[in-house]
């Protein structure tokens, strides 16, 4: 194409794009919906001291109630709770980490967890899915007594123990050397949410949406760890026939990603740290190890 | 997903990066001036990315509410709020693309050539997601180019080439 042709093309298209543009039509109560939206939205913890005093004195009960679940269950049932019990996290019951030492693939396994008994959310009896909030605690997720609750409403704004402080149970975490991440959840405007803590428990880090459903989608976030070293992860959603999420480098690195219930209809969160190297590509895969979806930069999305 | 590499936005996380040069009196706007100032035109921006004015407000009601956890800490928010707009208009294109594919939907051919704003419509639904935010933002937003790139997360002379390619794409589609 010359350019004289783009000279001419030029102003019409600006007089077009104009003329769409004169079309758009605004809700008045758009400023209202918004502030309903920034209402709803997940709070910090602001919560006075006589709440956070009632949040310790919860966090001791539960801790005590977590203790005795887990001594009532058999090994295959024992949920690793990383000092924060909840019965809405889908904790694993091992980490299988293996180096490799005579290839130069390294991969690091975290296995889904399908251990957990209570309140994992869109699986079992005992969970409870929520359109809104998905794993909102307030619904009775985190009440072992109101199991299979469905929560309808917004998270409390300070949040009580064991959940972080925008008031919602972390759905799936990940423990390494100088760092805990935890990943919550929840849905808003037809979109799957998740926030980022670390590299400590309640130190917010990031958000990000993707529009629900995806196959595989993630992002990249990088976190100075406890240990003043720089951390990097990769976090996001896939369908629940996912068995595994690897990240997998240029040069062929690997670490499998801990993968989260199904917090919401066939959406699973995943988290997972970053292997040495340059990022090539995420990749799914079921459980018998064939490829479900294969993503790259820059978009980290898609796959299907 | 079918999308050339070049095509493609960057699913980067809006997070406090600055994106074009602040105006002078960005650090003195509250957000409710920066609704008054840039909602509307965020709309117009998003239904030309997207098509529908409906889609449009959600997604620009979406990126305020992102803008307000960060506006403390944002030196440009227009900059802010272009960057998640655009991002946010890619990714209900993907949501459409991953849609279809779950739900074996075949999404109905927009019928053109009703009008003439259905005929720019359609010139711009058959760009890539990126060619279309370039022709946007540097025809309707009157973006330079630099402005441009940094929004996309890519470099200068990607958006030239997206440009270069969607004007010829759209030679063919706008009759003169």
């Amino acid at each position: 194409m010359s350019d004289r042709d783009v000279l001419d093309l030029e102003p019409e298209l600006r007089r077009r794009l104009g003329d769409v543009a004169a079309t758009t039509t605004t809700d008045e109560a758009a400023w209202d919906a918004i502030q309903d939206r920034i209402a709803a939205r997940p709070a910090p913890a602001h919560g006075s001291r006589r709440a956070r005093l009632l949040a310790v004195v919860a966090a001791a009960v539960l801790v005590v109630v977590a203790a005795v679940a887990l001594s009532h269950q058999d090994d295959s049932d024992k949920i690793q709770t990383d000092n924060t019990p909840s019965t809405t996290i889908d904790r694993t019951t091992t980490t299988d980490r293996t180096t490799s030492t005579n290839r130069t693939t390294t991969s690091t396994t975290s296995r889904a967890g399908s251990t957990s008994t209570t309140g994992v959310p869109g699986q079992g009896p005992g969970g409870g899915t929520t359109p809104e909030g998905g794993v909102n605690p307030a619904g009775g997720g985190t009440d072992p007594g109101a199991g299979g609750a469905t929560a309808t409403t917004a998270p409390p704004a300070t949040a009580p123990d064991n959940t972080r402080q925008d008031g919602r149970v972390p759905v799936v975490s990940l423990a390494g050397s100088g760092y805990t991440m935890e990943l919550t959840a929840w849905q808003s405007g037809g979109s799957n949410h998740l926030n980022v803590f670390g590299p400590t428990t309640d130190a917010y880090q990031t958000t990000w949406s993707w529009p629900n459903p995806v196959c595989l989608a993630g992002l990249r976030v990088e976190v100075a760890g406890t240990d003043n070293a720089t951390h990097s992860f990769f976090y996001g959603y896939v369908t629940a026939d996912a068995a595994e999420v690897l990240i997998v480098t240029t040069g062929g690195l690997s670490t499998s990603a801990r993968l989260g219930p199904e917090v919401f209809s066939g959406q699973r969160p995943w988290i997972g740290e970053e292997p040495p190297g340059q990022v090539d590509h995420l990749e799914a895969r079921d459980g018998s190890g064939g490829l479900l979806y294969n993503v790259a930069a820059p978009t980290w999305d898609g796959g299907c | 997903m079918g999308l050339e590499a070049a095509d493609r936005i960057e699913a980067v996380d809006v997070g406090p990066a600055l994106v074009a040069p602040a105006p002078p009196s960005a650090a003195s706007r509250s957000f409710e001036d920066v609704y008054r100032d840039d909602y509307a035109r965020m709309v117009r921006v998003a239904h030309l990315l997207t098509g529908s004015n409906e889609t449009a407000e959600d997604i620009v009601q979406d990126a305020f509410v992102k803008l307000y956890d960060r506006f403390d800490t944002l030196g440009d928010v227009s900059g802010y709020l272009y960057r998640a707009v655009v991002n946010s208009c890619w990714n209900r294109h993907r949501h459409l693309k991953v849609v279809e594919r779950l739900q074996h939907l075949t999404v109905p051919a927009t019928v053109a050539g009703v009008s003439e704003i259905d005929e720019t419509l359609s010139a711009l639904r058959i760009l890539a997601p990126r060619r279309r935010a370039v022709v946007v933002l540097r025809y309707y937003a009157d973006l330079r180019l630099e402005e441009i790139a940094q929004i996309l997360g890519c470099r200068l002379g990607t958006v030239k080439s997206a440009l270069h390619r969607a004007l010829a794409e759209l030679k063919e589609a706008i009759p003169r």
